[in-house]
């Protein structure tokens, strides 16, 4: 079994990884770049907790083969924000308690994001449309809807758009 | 009441201590931990249903590169986990790993140990099991009739109340009231089985330390429960043992029995390593602890305006193969088995009942909601069968203040006609002016 | 166990040849065999990707040719074939969408593969690339061919204009991110007030996506009215295979065959109205 060396951009800046044939990107991100927010909570691609970024694209990085991303940029939760400069989601998933245990937090936070970039006045149907591969085990996915909205009038409003 | 300054928490907004850490994904969860050295665990488990285990080969798993040990029922101090034997409650019943038989599909018999989570799987799936197939039992009334497999090691397909078959309620006299009322009203309610699914699945971190103690990482939701199970378990003073927990990624129940740190710190003293073990997630959806699938009988006597007179309950509670949570999850639901209503007759036996199925345990009001979800029912059956507006059958019978309960409580703080009332504004009902009128407080306290 | 070597093919033809020797797997988007690889349940020592192997075009001329490794994502925003837009946006999740390909899915056992029946409906063909040269064949040859079959790379996907009404219902457990407990696509062609031709195609009730060929010609050359309908759809439950499995039993997915091909005729003649 050959091991290869990957490199790509880590939230804006180069890594590089050794990777087993079919090693996931979530397994790299996690066990060598020191990169827990992306959480492992099926392996199989059917919880979302695992969302990153992939050139922007949200992806499950359990179901990308890190060879893959090779030359690429990867964006993780890390990359979003911090406690002290909280994305506009990060901060009213925090404000809405749209987190309960927080598993799902960084994948729905993740993916959220990507959505606003997109559409930046969703209608709920859409936000509940965009979050359907993230399951949320604790909130009944309603608090994060909230969130996402208010977040979306959040951004608005700093843009200069009517909320 | 009266304050001189204003209140410092009350009243204002908070933030949640951790919720910074969860929204930046900082937030250290169980399978975030990894210490130099660390190997991981991975069970191996009971490919049938019911079996006896006539021997376990690990010649081949050996030979898996990376192996580094594998642990069997020999190997385990104590081989018993009963949650229950913390408040003295018997019978011990469930093996960390399995002896001489195992009960259900899934039933843990050894642990192997390796250097990755690939190989530790790898050695595990090249265990050699012999087992010689046993009649199965998989229903609670088809368990309980004669002739049917035996499911535990005391002989009975049910859990022992002082002395009784089951769990028994009795109060004022259910059959009497019952052949004395105009009609009877009869009502079979059956659960599914219902998995927790937490998004996080259930694991452990155990590590070794110099000092010859034991910290274990977990997510439990019972970090007290499972110190002192594990110190059972391993015949250590529970101050060898150092837990470090209260980061659950959702638990629901399903992360109270004391499953995986035992046979972790058991591993991680016999290698002098840390070791990891945490639930695939095909494992935490199959072999984990369930709410219980009980099936519930009803049967009331309701006269002819409507009042129930008696209300007989039988609940098969199905626990699967071992008692864990079930035999404390029959009381509460014996306790609640006739609702939140007054009836003057209610007689409720619960039958804690062993099959080969995966051991049900805690789940979000565990023994309770299964009451609930049976006893509004019924009540729909009876408003249905007899006529009835089901909200006046409902605000007829809510309990009140100064009620006695079926288990000899008088009630104190009831709100439960006004939650009523509420939800009928809600859904838009409009309640006839003698049932809007109607309070907690309508019946004079003491009065019988 | 486990994966030894990942190699990505930089053409089908490439690919073919790699994937012909022994102990060789092709591997699409991978959401259905990286969690296998993950769990070391693969099978297969060598896996050969086609993420390099520019399958991932959609072309128009008439027809469209749809690469095999589009993403389903792609597939998602073809508003020009609306059924197979609908049956696109009902795999897994945003996310999911983005890795998962048409190809992959056409290569998915029961109950996985939504994409089929509607390509199906649509008559569509695929173009299969293998070591020494390329084949056509309609979709349903394909998805029936038996035996051992030779080394070769399903690249593309054609699906000519489309006539008449089309469209895709499917049935699950939650309303997304779930396997179907059934599918169905339809298309009808009205000619005088009858309908002149008509496909009906299942999914997830069959080991493979099928035509259900007694409820087409029940179809064939009368009305499409409510009683066509009706009978239609249980000559289409009839037509399915399904087994009990974790996701729903056979007796459930059989009865929701019936309704849903019910509701994709009235969903298709619905159409009429616009």
């Amino acid at each position: 079994m050959t091991a290869r060396a990957v490199s790509f951009e880590l939230n804006g800046a180069p890594v590089a990884a050794l990777a087993r044939p079919l090693e996931t990107l979530q397994s790299v991100l996690r066990d060598q770049l020191g990169m827990t927010g992306t959480k492992a909570g099926c392996r199989q691609g059917g919880c979302g907790s695992c969302t990153v970024r992939l050139d922007g694209e949200p992806v499950l990085a359990c179901l990308v083969p890190v060879e893959h991303v090779e030359g690429h940029a990867v964006t993780t939760i890390e990359g979003l924000g911090s406690a002290d400069a909280l994305s506009p989601v990060q901060a009213t998933f925090h404000e809405r308690f749209a987190v309960q245990c927080g598993f799902c937090s960084p994948g729905m936070i993740t993916i959220a994001t990507a959505l606003l970039e997109r559409n930046p006045a969703p209608t709920r149907a859409e936000i509940a449309e965009a979050l359907a591969g993230n399951v949320c085990r604790c909130t009944g996915i309603v608090p994060i809807v909230d969130a996402i909205e208010a977040a979306a009038s959040r951004m608005r409003e700093r843009e200069g758009a009517p909320a | 009441m009266n304050h001189a300054k204003p209140f410092n928490v009350i009243g204002r907004a908070h933030e949640r201590r951790d919720g910074r850490g969860h929204v930046t994904g900082t937030t250290v969860y169980v399978d975030d931990i990894g210490f130099p050295r660390m190997c991981y665990l991975k069970m191996v488990r009971n490919p049938l249903v019911h079996a006896r285990i006539r021997g376990i080969d690990f010649s081949e798993a050996e030979q898996v590169p990376g192996f580094v040990t594998a642990l069997t029922a020999r190997d385990v101090p104590k081989n018993v986990y009963t949650i229950l034997c913390l408040i003295g409650v018997e019978p011990d019943d469930e093996p960390v790993l399995a002896e001489d038989r195992v009960r259900y599909r899934g039933e843990q018999i050894a642990a192997v140990v390796a250097e990755t989570e690939a190989a530790a799987a790898e050695a595990a799936a090249k265990v050699r099991l012999d087992l010689e197939e046993l009649p199965h039992v998989l229903d609670v009334e088809e368990a309980l009739a004669p002739g049917a497999p035996v499911v535990t090691h005391w002989g009975t397909n049910h859990f022992v109340y002082e002395g009784h078959h089951c769990r028994r309620l009795r109060y004022g006299d259910a059959e009497s009231a019952r052949e004395r009322a105009d009609h009877v009203v009869s009502g079979r309610y059956q659960m599914s089985p219902i998995e927790h699914a937490p998004v996080e699945t259930t694991g452990c971190v155990a590590k070794p330390e110099a000092d010859g103690r034991v910290t274990v990482y977990t997510n439990t939701q019972a970090i007290y429960f499972s110190l002192d199970n594990t110190a059972l378990i391993l015949g250590l003073p529970p101050h060898r043992l150092h837990f470090v927990g209260g980061t659950v990624g959702g638990g629901f129940g399903g992360k109270v029995d004391v499953m995986v740190e035992p046979i972790a710190a058991l591993a991680a003293m016999r290698t002098g390593r840390p070791v990891k073990y945490m639930y695939t997630r095909p494992e935490e959806m199959r072999i984990s602890s369930t709410r219980s699938a009980a099936r519930i009988y009803i049967r009331d006597g309701v006269m002819a305006d409507g009042t129930i007179v008696s209300r007989e309950v039988t609940t098969y509670h199905d626990a699967g193969a071992y008692s864990r949570h079930s035999p404390y999850g029959c009381t509460k639901h014996a306790a609640n088995a006739a609702g939140p209503y007054t009836i003057p007759n209610v007689s409720v036996d619960v039958h804690c009942v062993y099959t080969n199925r995966q051991p049900s345990s805690a789940m979000r009001g565990f023994g309770v909601t299964e009451a609930s979800f049976a006893v509004e029912m019924q009540m729909d059956r009876v408003a249905r069968e007899l006529d009835l507006d089901p909200w006046e059958l409902r605000l007829h019978h809510a309990y009140r203040n100064g009620d006695e309960r079926p288990y000899r409580k008088r009630t104190e703080d009831a709100s439960l006609v006004e939650a009523i009332q509420a939800a009928a504004t809600l859904a838009g009902v409009e309640l006839a002016p003698e049932l809007h009128a109607m309070s907690s407080n309508d019946r004079d306290w003491g009065a019988e | 166990m486990g994966v030894r070597e990942y190699v990505l093919a930089t053409s089908a033809e490439g690919a073919a040849r790699l994937v012909g020797e022994p102990g060789a797997a092709l591997m699409g988007g991978g959401t259905l065999l990286m969690p296998q690889a993950t769990a070391g349940t693969l099978g297969a020592e060598r896996i050969v990707g086609l993420q390099a192997a520019g399958l991932d075009h959609v072309r128009r001329n008439g027809a469209t040719a749809i690469g095999a490794m589009s993403p389903l994502a792609t597939v998602a925003t073809l508003d020009d074939l609306p059924a197979l837009r609908s049956a696109a946006r009902g795999v897994g999740g945003w996310a999911l969408r983005n890795t998962a390909t048409l190809g992959g899915n056409l290569h998915a056992a029961a109950p996985y593969g939504d994409l089929a029946p509607v390509l199906l409906a649509l008559d569509a063909t695929v173009r299969l690339v293998g070591t020494d040269g390329e084949r056509t064949a309609a979709l349903a040859a394909w998805l029936t061919e038996e035996g051992d079959r030779r080394p070769e790379v399903l690249a593309e996907v054609v699906v000519p204009p489309p006539r008449g009404l089309t469209a895709h219902r499917r049935h699950a457990r939650r309303a997304a991110n779930s396997p179907a407990v059934a599918c169905a696509a339809v298309r009808l062609v009205i000619e005088d007030g009858a309908v002149a031709e008509a496909r009906v195609a299942l999914g997830a009730v069959a080991p493979r996506a099928l035509r259900a060929a007694a409820a087409e010609e029940r179809l064939t050359g009368a009305p499409a009215d409510a009683a066509a309908i009706a009978e239609a759809a249980e000559a289409a439950a009839a037509a399915a295979s399904p087994v009990d499995d974790p996701v729903a039993s056979a007796w459930y997915r059989r009865r929701m065959t019936a309704i849903c091909v019910r509701h994709a005729l009235e969903s298709a003649l619905g159409e009429e109205a616009r």
